[in-house]
Parts: C-alpha cells; structure tokens; sequence
C-alpha cells in the first residue's frame, strides 16, 4: 500500500515538472474527453440500428394471428410461427430444468461446503471456460449423447444443448450470490444451533435468492437467442411439438431457416420473429433487472 | 452465415471464406457415418482452439490479479 502510493506520489510530481495549465495540456485533455464521448455514442449506433430495422420491418406482419398458426410452406403466404414459439418455450424451460439445480447446488458446494478444495477450484476453472465455449459446441455435444443414441433429432436433444450452454452462467452466477451473503448471517445460524444444512437452506439461499434468480432470467434470455445449439438438435418441424422426443421448430432456427429463402412473406414472417424473440429477450431482461435486482438492494 | 461458406481456401478478405462454426452448421444436419466424425474433428479443432485462448485469458488474468493483490 504505501509503495503503490509512493509510486503515484512520484508519477504526479514528475507531470508537474511541465506547466500543470498550459493550453496545450488542457486542450489534449478535453480533446480525449471528446473523442471518449463520440466513441461511445458510436457504440449505441449498431444496437438503435437493429432494434429499428427489426421494428420496422417486423411490425406489419405482427397480429395475434401469427402466434396461433403454423408457418406457411415456402411460396406461400399466410400462417405464423406458433409451433416455434412452443419450441422455443419448451426447450429452454427444460434446459433450465436440468441446469439450475445441478448449478445452483454445485455452486452451494464450491461456495458452502468446502471453497477452498482442489475439486471446487477445478469446478470454477472449468465453469469459467465452459462460458467461453461457442454455443454450437454445446449442439455438437448434445447431437453426439442424445440425437446419435435415439436415432432421431428431437426437443429433448435441443433441451440438453440450452441445458449445456446456460449450466456455467448460471452456476457462476448462484456463487457470486452466495458470496454476497454476509458471514455474520452464517455465524449467527450456526449460534443458534442450526446445522449446515438447515443454514443453508433457511439462510443463505433465501437470502441470495434474488441474485441467482438474475443470472437464471440472464441464462433464459440467452438461451431463447441461440440458434446453433438447437439447429441440429432438435433440427426444425413445421408442425406443433406433440412430444419431446420429436423433431421441434424454435424461434432461432425459424429466422435462420427463412430469412435465406427467396420469398417476400418468409423473410417478413423472419423478421416478425425476430422481433418476438427481441421483446421476449428484452423483457426477461429488464425483469430479470427490475424485479430481482431491487430486492438485492 | 455472411462469409459465404465456401468450401475454398482463400487468402483474399473480399471473397468468401468459411468458418469452423459455419460448418458445422450447415453440415451437421443431414450427416451420415464418417461425415460425422470429420464435423467431429472440425468441433475438436474448435473446442481447443477456444480451451486454448480462454486458458491463455485466465492466466493471464490470475497473473495480473496476484501482481495488484497489494494494491486492494
């Protein structure tokens, strides 16, 4: 500490050397101010560019109607994308069925029960690389255990992927929730007589419920988006999904599929979804912020 | 999907090119026997390029964190 500030100490006499008010030094200054500002206005640019050209050319198409049928076959017109507004909804709530608690509880472990310990180290090494595995990676993994021993391409297949994909943020996220619950509140538990067990259930995941409730809506919403985990997975059916083990159309693969065809309605019907899926991102967001963040506070 | 998947090497940033996930992608769907073990050699190749980079970031990362763990 006293070298860090001996050192910053020494750097700010050796600035003063030349005049502290000269216009050259205040004019180089508000200049990278400047330069800051317009940068960072820049970076607004793409994110306002899509959201009006996915509003814009969505919009028209947007009516109750497109959310109760079936997409149209190619050439046609008329339809929606019901079914692969089911598929998207059923395959990240099963991918969220299999990755909260296996990474809720395995983060209670690495947090809880022994922090300090060789596995609970390689748990979040290896959480933080799986965050910057590609997502197809995840759909490769999946079509290798499920769609390769099945023998088909199937929801439950989709759902594994999302499973794969969302399981290290959401982990990730539940231990920086646990670490954010104070020691005193753990010491006062184990004072009154509760065991481990009970602290952690009556204490400590009540108390950081709200955060790891944020990273599961953050996981959601990422999930809905991708394409390449669910494209060859659970691959793309124009019909309503009757079980997990069939084929499913999802939100992603839809955009992707008739966004490249040649016909006007299919890539409207592609641009309308893309605006579904924009509102629904956003507003799992936006809860995820509101909501659960206010009570962290 | 807009480097054009084509399945040519090219030197050129103007023409198209390929990516490892493009591919796997655009293949992995209607693969059958030994195609599937070469998109499974592509997914290797990208599953340690990555486990490489991302290993390579967290090293680093740790180094910077133990040379400022003074300063906090």
């Amino acid at each position: 500490m006293t070298t860090a500030s001996a050192t910053v100490e020494s750097k700010a006499g050796a600035l003063t050397a030349t005049d502290p008010h000269s216009k050259a030094r205040l004019f180089g200054n508000s200049a990278w101010s400047v330069i800051c500002a317009a940068l960072s206005f820049l970076t607004l640019i793409p994110l306002f560019s899509i959201v009006f050209l996915v509003f814009q050319n969505g919009l028209p198409l947007l009516t109750p109607f497109v959310f109760t049928h079936l997409p149209p076959a190619p050439g046609l017109t008329g339809g929606g994308f019901g079914n692969a507004l089911q598929g998207t909804v059923v395959m990240v709530l099963l991918g969220l069925v299999i990755s909260t608690p296996l990474g809720v509880l395995s983060a209670v472990y690495i947090n809880e029960y022994s922090p300090k310990s060789r596995l609970a180290g390689t748990v979040r090494f290896v959480a933080k690389l799986l965050t910057g595995i590609p997502s197809i990676i995840c759909g490769v993994f999946a079509f290798s255990i499920i769609v390769l021993s099945t023998g088909s391409p199937s929801a439950l297949a989709g759902g594994v992927a999302l499973a794969v994909l969302t399981l290290p943020t959401i982990l990730l996220t539940t231990e920086q929730a646990l670490i954010g619950v104070p020691k005193s509140l753990r010491e006062a538990s184990y004072g009154l007589g509760a065991t481990k067990f009970q602290t952690i259930c009556r204490i400590v995941l009540p108390n950081a419920l709200p955060a790891i409730m944020t990273g599961v809506m953050l996981a959601t919403a990422r999930a809905a988006g991708e394409t390449a985990p669910v494209l060859f997975t659970a691959q793309w059916s124009s019909y309503w999904m009757r079980s997990l083990m069939e084929p499913a159309g999802s939100l992603a693969v839809l955009i992707y599929n008739f966004a490249t065809l040649p016909y006007d309605y299919q890539i409207h019907m592609a641009w309308t979804a893309s605006l579904v899926l924009l509102i629904i991102v956003t507003i799992t967001n936006i809860t995820a912020q509101t909501v659960f963040g206010r009570r962290n506070k | 999907m807009l480097i054009g998947n084509s399945p040519r090497l090219n030197w050129s940033l103007l023409s198209p090119g390929g990516t490892l996930a493009g591919l796997l992608a655009n293949q992995f769907g209607e693969a059958k026997g030994l195609q599937i073990s070469a998109l499974m050699y592509a997914a290797l190749a990208l599953v340690l390029l990555t486990l490489v980079v991302n290993i390579i970031g967290e090293v680093v990362l740790r180094r910077v964190q133990a040379s400022t763990a003074g300063l906090r």
